[in-house]
């Protein structure tokens, strides 16, 4: 947190304080106000900075600050406007000042990265790395490469971090990395331990607790663990009873588990506090499972509706969900090579061979899928494509290896998918 | 410093709005309406009006609509606006001509404006809740 940050919650604070000092010297009898929700206090603190901001066209850390209030909230509602005044804010306030300005790189990196943005984002967290280095920087560029699929030059960097991967904002991104290398259960341990530790810290807030719930319940979801993934999702669910995505992964355990209209009620839930796609296409999934395939086509539809424009880099969790259901088949797949030509990660050749697989590509769908499995990631999906595809080409020692290989990585995952078809 | 959350961890720009219908005692209803405040505004202003209390409740009036059976709508009493961050909150009371079951409700707002549009409509009633969705071109649906 910058120390401008902190000076709008203080102001907001003391404004609280004097109100409540002033009430009780009239001697008037009212019952002390509700604390200030976290959302109240930031759109507060935007106020504050955009007045700040407005006033000294020159102010580089005012910029800094509004665009990480910005960001922030972004995150919280989901705001297309917000993440580009957050990124806009970002360049400015580093055009202003490149020098003493540790808050203005983070934050464009955070921005862009938001936006699926990542080239222009690598760009800006090598720049980060150069001026300004640190663990956070490197951790921060070997996330990114992650995206990008730069695995070699990630190797590299987590490597390096190894001592230092218990930081708190290294430990996520260190995670990934071993999920991603096949070390699933070291990342469990890591991320089970950085709970531990931001559990016994300081004020954590029940939102940071949740999102190691998420992550931790996820791991274990892919692990094919139904009861630690419950515990995890649940527990993040008592922190924070309304994280829609923490009620989306529930519902999806749900589903697995054949608890289809647990899963409903789940999605819904989740809907109302957070509009995604994902949701959407869970909730489709669930009524087709209970029988009512208009409802499911309504929310099949509204998925393919609230996709259509998105621009640029896209979903991939979404574009499976339309070829699963066969919609824009052939869109999906020129998307998905062209995210290929910069995103050659473990997941774009995933989505390409499932996209090739489904406009009837077998042979190519196969090399792809291939790709996708070399690094050794433990994911069922990867594996569960791979049995189809093979399948459909006739080579059953392949389809049963790559079946056998998805069931011993997570049955639970396996009998959604099933469950879905 | 970052705080410890993946970077990627992901937003993509979707046009949405969020309404809940609450069903009340004797057929009276509360609604509240959740929409980004930039894509409210630039409904407003392709209708030439500003985001006034009267031209809000306009919009909402010619957009959204719960209707019986015999096609009686129930009247939208205007209740105020409010800020949330990014998101304006709107609130309407309703009396309706007949039980929410026998409702059908549209939710068009914004389709106008963004082909991508997708309006969630959430009708809690006492003993269970029906989620209704509307894309561009939906007319009305039965709450049922």
């Amino acid at each position: 947190m910058s120390s401008s940050w902190r000076l709008g919650v203080l102001a907001v604070a003391s404004v609280l304080l004097s109100t409540t000092a002033v009430l009780a010297a009239r001697g008037v009898d009212r019952p002390s106000p509700a604390p200030p929700s976290d959302a109240a206090v930031r759109d507060t603190d935007i106020a504050f900075f955009e007045a700040r901001v407005q006033r000294d066209p020159y102010g580089a850390r005012d910029r800094a600050a509004l665009g990480a209030l910005y960001l922030a909230r972004a995150r919280a509602q989901g705001s297309e406007a917000d993440l580009e005044r957050a990124e806009a804010l970002a360049r400015e306030s580093w055009e202003r000042r490149d020098k003493r300005n540790p808050d203005a790189l983070p934050l464009l990196i955070g921005a862009l990265m938001a936006q699926h943005k990542f080239g222009e984002a690598r760009t800006a967290a090598v720049t980060l790395d150069r001026v300004d280095p640190s663990t956070v920087a490197t951790a921060t560029l070997g996330e990114i490469d992650l995206e990008l699929g730069r695995y070699t030059e990630a190797d590299s960097l987590f490597a390096s971090l190894s001592v230092q991967r218990t930081a708190p904002a290294v430990a996520p991104r260190y995670a990934r990395w071993l999920e991603l290398n096949g070390r699933s259960a070291e990342a469990r341990d890591l991320l089970n331990a950085m709970r531990t530790s931001a559990l016994g810290g300081y004020r954590t807030p029940a939102s940071q607790l949740a999102w190691y719930d998420l992550r931790i319940g996820d791991l274990a979801y892919r692990n094919g663990r139904a009861d630690l993934a419950d515990a995890a999702y649940r527990r993040g669910l008592a922190a924070q009873p309304e994280d829609a995505r923490l009620l989306t992964a529930l519902g999806q355990l749900r589903g697995a588990q054949g608890r289809w209209r647990e899963t409903i009620v789940l999605g819904e839930r989740a809907l109302a506090s957070l509009f995604d796609p994902a949701t959407l296409g869970l909730l489709s999934h669930a009524y087709l499972a209970i029988g009512d395939s208009a409802k499911s086509a309504e929310y099949a539809q509204a998925t393919e509706v609230a996709v259509s424009r998105s621009p640029g880099a896209f979903h991939r969790g979404w574009a499976l969900f339309l070829l699963d259901r066969g919609r824009q088949v052939d869109t999906i797949l020129a998307r998905a090579r062209t995210d290929l030509r910069t995103r050659k990660d473990v997941y774009g050749y995933d989505l390409t061979a499932w996209a090739l697989y489904r406009s009837g590509h077998l042979r190519d769908a196969m090399t792809m899928i291939d790709s996708a499995l070399a690094r050794g990631t433990r994911d069922a999906t990867l594996h569960y494509h791979a049995a189809r595809i093979a399948e459909a080409l006739g080579d059953g020692a392949r389809q049963r290896l790559e079946d056998d290989s998805a069931l011993a990585i997570s049955r639970l995952a396996v009998s959604f998918i099933a469950g879905t078809r | 410093m970052l705080r410890p959350f993946l970077l990627a961890a992901l937003l993509h720009p979707l046009h949405t709005t969020h309404t809940t219908i609450t069903q009340g005692p004797a057929n009276g209803c509360a609604i509240e309406i959740r929409a980004f405040t930039d894509d409210l505004q630039a409904a407003l202003r392709r209708r030439g009006a500003g985001p006034s209390d009267s031209s809000v409740a306009q919009y909402v009036r010619a957009t959204v609509s719960l209707v019986d059976p015999q096609g009686r709508p129930a009247a939208l009493q205007w209740l105020g606006q409010s800020p949330d961050g990014d998101v304006t909150r709107l609130r309407f009371a309703c009396v309706l001509p007949a039980p929410m079951e026998a409702m059908s409700v549209r939710q068009g707002m914004q389709v106008e404006l963004y082909a991508d549009q997708v309006n969630v409509v959430q009708v809690r009633m006492a003993q269970r809740r029906v989620s209704l969705l509307f894309t561009p071109g939906d007319m009305a649906k039965p709450v049922r």
